[in-house]
């Protein structure tokens, strides 16, 4: 389980986060995705090591896999994660703005 | 001689505009400007006795010529303008010229000379390439702001600086730091703070700010030092009232003109354009319950409690009667037969909106706050008993520190009023002490405004009272 769900519910559609997919995913999907992901890590592809939260990128295993899996198996958890779902993407920040970051605001501002 | 007659006319404009400001001091004392005609009549005195006895020697030493006169006017304009003496100090890294020149720029510096003299003198550590030479420089400017005498009013404008000095020495290059310091003094009366000194702070400020993407924090800097009016602060000030707000009758200047004012500042420019999309994500534009759910994030994001009107869209967005009922046709599409699946999703609904939980770690983190402001409080307690503490400068630190614990119980509202509740008493006092003392005006009405707020929200009626007394004189 991600940690932070424990505290926050609206992190209750992280086992979409953990198999790539969205609240259309049929079984058949949720299946498939838990048995490529785990293959792939299983051979050492290190893309399928990580997945995308709103929070950035966390690391994810087999056993996180299976744990999402069944999650999403279970009919109450299952439409739990389908209300607070929301796509990683949108929640990340949409600048444009290239990342400065505090030093280099301040070279720019001539206070270093 | 015309450069003689300049200088004359130089002193009797300073000790006009010394009396001018010393009437307006005494009438009123938010309208601080300390009065320093001494130091300007010896200066001004020792630059005429200075020029004469160059002009002396060198009609003795040279013949009359085109270099003698350049050599003196030279000399003349260094020393007319100390300000500009002091920049030029400044840029030689040479700390305690550059503090002394500027203090003497009373013109440009009447807000308060003792202050811009810190200021110079720390901006010319900067240039001092020697760390340690650096640091013993930094300490002995400390020591200047530590040793004003006990009979001498204290300024905004110092204690800011004593900030830039204190951060400089105890945590260099940590520029968050001197960003959450400087938030202590967010309830100074800001009539004392020159321009340069304010300008310097909310450029730090902002570059702290700035990498979060955030105009609510952009704009909470601007207003802490509200009155500060630059060319960088009113083009954003602009840009968020046209773009943001839509507040186009407050715009006195157009954009365009504060764009180009503002020519320096082209990675600004190009911040606020380029978060227009995402400052108006993050306002009250929900829509549909995806809208609503962003919101959740966006809010948590930023670390910011949720408002009652927000509170109330998202719970109304999300939990209407339409939304049940899609919800309930989805839960028999899944076969789910427990009717207490809905009443779950708003119980968690609730606890979202809820202010954040602690963590163990935070828990902790307020512990210790709470243990620094109880040391801090009997520090300041002994300190009173031993009737030794009248030292304005030497309370400020104390007051700061104090402050700057108080702020870091920020995150957590709640346990911010607990704290205040705890040491309102002390506070009270504290205030009566400094309003008592014609020196400490500033302590008291620091207090004074960082207490408003909490006072009112604890429903203490008479400190709100005493506060507002103070607060309206």
């Amino acid at each position: 389980m991600i940690q932070e769900y424990i505290n926050q519910p609206h992190w209750s559609c992280w086992p979409f986060w953990v198999l790539g997919l969205t609240p259309n995913a049929t079984l058949q999907n949720i299946e498939k995705a838990a048995r490529d992901l785990t293959n792939k890590i299983e051979f050492g592809f290190d893309v399928a090591k990580k997945f995308e939260t709103p929070q950035g990128l966390y690391e994810r295993d087999g056993y996180l896999i299976r744990e999402a899996k069944s999650k999403l198996q279970n009919p109450e958890q299952r439409l739990q994660a389908e209300f607070w779902y929301v796509e990683p993407s949108q929640i990340k920040d949409t600048s444009n703005t290239p990342a400065i970051d505090e030093n280099q605001w301040l070279k720019l501002m001539k206070v270093s | 001689m015309a450069g003689f007659a300049f200088v004359l006319l130089w002193i009797v404009f300073g000790v006009i505009s010394s009396i001018v400001n010393r009437f307006r001091s005494n009438k009123q004392f938010t309208h601080e400007v300390p009065s320093a005609l001494t130091p300007i009549f010896i200066y001004w005195l020792a630059l005429l006795f200075g020029m004469a006895i160059v002009s002396v020697t060198m009609d003795e030493v040279l013949p009359e010529s085109v270099i003698k006169e350049c050599v003196k006017y030279f000399i003349l304009l260094i020393f007319i303008s100390p300000f500009l003496t002091s920049r030029v100090f400044i840029a030689l890294g040479w700390v305690k010229t550059s503090f002394r020149f500027a203090e003497l720029a009373y013109v440009i510096n009447r807000k308060s000379p003792f202050a811009a003299g810190l200021f110079a003198g720390y901006l010319a550590t900067k240039k001092v390439k020697n760390e340690e030479k650096r640091q013993t420089q930094l300490r002995w400017l400390r020591n200047q702001y530590l040793t004003i005498p006990t009979k001498q009013k204290l300024f905004s404008g110092e204690i800011v600086v004593f900030i830039f000095l204190d951060c400089a020495l105890t945590h260099p290059g940590n520029n968050d730091y001197l960003v959450k310091r400087l938030k202590t003094v967010a309830h100074l009366p800001s009539a004392s703070i020159s321009k340069p000194i304010a300008n310097y702070a909310i450029k730090r400020s902002l570059a702290n700010v700035f990498p979060s993407n955030n105009w609510e924090q952009v704009i909470k800097v601007l207003q802490i030092w509200g009155n500060i009016s630059t060319n960088l602060t009113n083009y954003i000030n602009t840009f968020y009232k046209k773009n943001i707000t839509n507040e186009k009758s407050s715009c006195f200047v157009p954009l365009f003109i504060r764009s180009l004012l503002a020519f320096r500042y082209t990675a600004i420019k190009q911040w606020c354009n380029s978060n227009l999309p995402l400052s108006q994500n993050s306002q009250n534009t929900i829509g549909n319950s995806n809208d609503a759910i962003k919101q959740i994030w966006y809010t948590n994001k930023a670390l910011n409690d949720f408002s009652d009107a927000n509170k109330n869209t998202i719970l109304t967005t999300l939990t209407n009667g339409q939304q049940q009922l899609k919800w309930e046709s989805r839960a028999k599409e899944l076969g789910v037969y427990n009717q207490s699946f809905w009443s779950e999703i708003t119980k968690k609904l609730e606890v979202v909106l809820k202010d954040a939980q602690l963590s163990e770690e935070q828990q902790k983190f307020i512990d210790d706050q709470h243990q620094a402001l109880k040391y801090i409080e009997q520090n300041i307690r002994k300190k009173w008993d031993a009737n030794g503490y009248n030292n304005s400068a030497e309370e400020s630190v104390d007051w700061l520190q104090f402050l700057f614990v108080f702020n870091r119980l920020s995150f957590n509202k709640n346990e911010q009023v607990t704290a205040f509740t705890i040491y309102s008493g002390f506070l009270w006092d504290a205030m009566a002490g400094f309003w008592n003392n014609p020196n400490e005006y500033r302590l008291a009405y620091m207090l004074a405004a960082m207490s408003a707020p909490y006072a009112h929200e604890c429903g203490l009626d008479d400190f709100q009272k005493t506060i507002n007394f103070i607060l309206s004189k």
